[in-house]
């Protein structure tokens, strides 16, 4: 009898520790859902590159880019600017970047095939994904004789977000 | 000093060192185009090349890219009574900050004009350079947008000019009647629109 009188209290404490140890985990899951929830409020672009090339002209390079860009979050979205960033250090050893907007007339000039340029700006509803192809001229008197060094492309979503993303090795577009 | 300063808010700029020294203006002029600013006269500053060689590349690199944005403040950097600063944030074609730093007794008028004009010429040089012999070389128009300033301004401009005729002899609303009819006969000046 007194062996029990004393096992009681011992049960009820362990048996409320296990309840406060499930209650904290119910709590940590509900927050982490919360947080999930609440990320997915938050406007945030995807974009992955399929293919990247360039091709030289006389005094000018033509970077094109194969994108797609998703929007997983609950917001509706749109990309407002896409530019390209260069990299590159001038004549006088400046090391600079500049920024150059896509151009979709562009696309006259490569003589690839059928490509369809973005039209910006470009919605992109919750859930959903747009592809398409960026266009962007590097001319010899933007570098003036610097070397170029790096690029970068750039989205600037509807929300002000910048998304910077690096194309990597490119391949050269040539006519044969 | 000034009323401004007792209400002034206090803002912190992440930027490199080399951009928080202010760029030395050389000489300054202005232009009055048919096209820009429906011909108003615009301010120019030919600031010193060889203290920001990365502004001297923006500018040129300017000439081969469309129109960029800039972001621009009225301010006073901590420690220089008597100055007013231009703080200008180019986002495009390049990320550039710059700070152009004028002596309101020296050169109040070129402030005066900038607001008044909405816009500023900026032309990289060196020593000695003067419009006359400068005007081919490459520059840029910035928009300078109405923040909110001007009002402020006019009280500043107005204290100082009444400090600087009192400092030459002349005493209170003599002082002020003076510093009015200047500033009135200054602007006569600049409100020149080419038509």
């Amino acid at each position: 009898m007194e062996t029990l009188i004393v096992l009681i209290p011992i049960i009820a404490t362990v048996v409320s520790v296990w309840s406060a140890i499930v209650s904290a985990r119910a709590a940590k899951r509900s927050l982490a859902i919360s947080e999930q929830q609440e990320s997915r409020r938050q406007p945030l672009l995807s974009p992955y590159l399929f293919k990247g090339y360039f091709k030289q002209f006389k005094n000018e390079k033509i970077f094109v880019f194969s994108i797609s860009v998703s929007n997983a979050t609950d917001v509706d979205n749109a990309i407002v600017h896409l530019e390209l960033e260069v990299s590159y250090v001038s004549a006088q050893n400046v090391c600079m970047k500049f920024k150059i907007p896509h151009e979709a007339k562009l696309v006259k000039n490569l003589d690839v095939g059928e490509i369809k340029p973005f039209n910006l700006p470009v919605s992109i509803g919750s859930h959903q994904a747009i592809a398409g192809w960026a266009l962007f001229n590097v001319t010899e008197a933007m570098l003036n004789e610097g070397a170029l060094d790096s690029y970068k492309v750039i989205l600037t979503d509807s929300h002000g977000l910048l998304t910077k993303f690096d194309p990597g090795i490119l391949k050269e577009i040539k006519d044969v | 000093m000034f009323d401004f300063l007792k209400r002034k808010r206090w803002a912190t700029f992440a930027i490199r060192h080399n951009e928080a020294i202010p760029i030395n203006i050389i000489a300054d002029a202005a232009i009055a185009s048919k096209n820009l600013r429906e011909g108003k006269l615009i301010p120019l500053v030919i600031i010193d090349r060889s203290q920001r060689t990365d502004i001297a590349e923006f500018v040129r690199l300017h000439q081969h890219l469309p129109s960029g944005d800039v972001e621009c403040q009225w301010g006073q950097r901590q420690g220089t009574s008597g100055k007013i600063a231009l703080f200008l944030k180019f986002i495009r074609p390049s990320e550039i900050f710059a700070v152009l730093e004028f002596d309101i007794e020296k050169q109040g008028g070129l402030v005066d004009q900038i607001l008044r004009a909405g816009a500023l010429y900026v032309q990289p040089g060196e020593a000695g350079d003067r419009l006359s012999k400068t005007s081919d070389h490459p520059k840029i128009l910035i928009h300078i947008p109405d923040t909110g300033f001007s009002p402020e301004w006019e009280k500043i401009l107005t204290k100082h000019l009444i400090a600087g005729f009192k400092r030459r002899g002349l005493k209170g609303s003599r002082a002020k009647e003076s510093a009015l009819m200047f500033l009135n006969e200054w602007r006569k000046l600049g409100k020149i629109q080419m038509r």
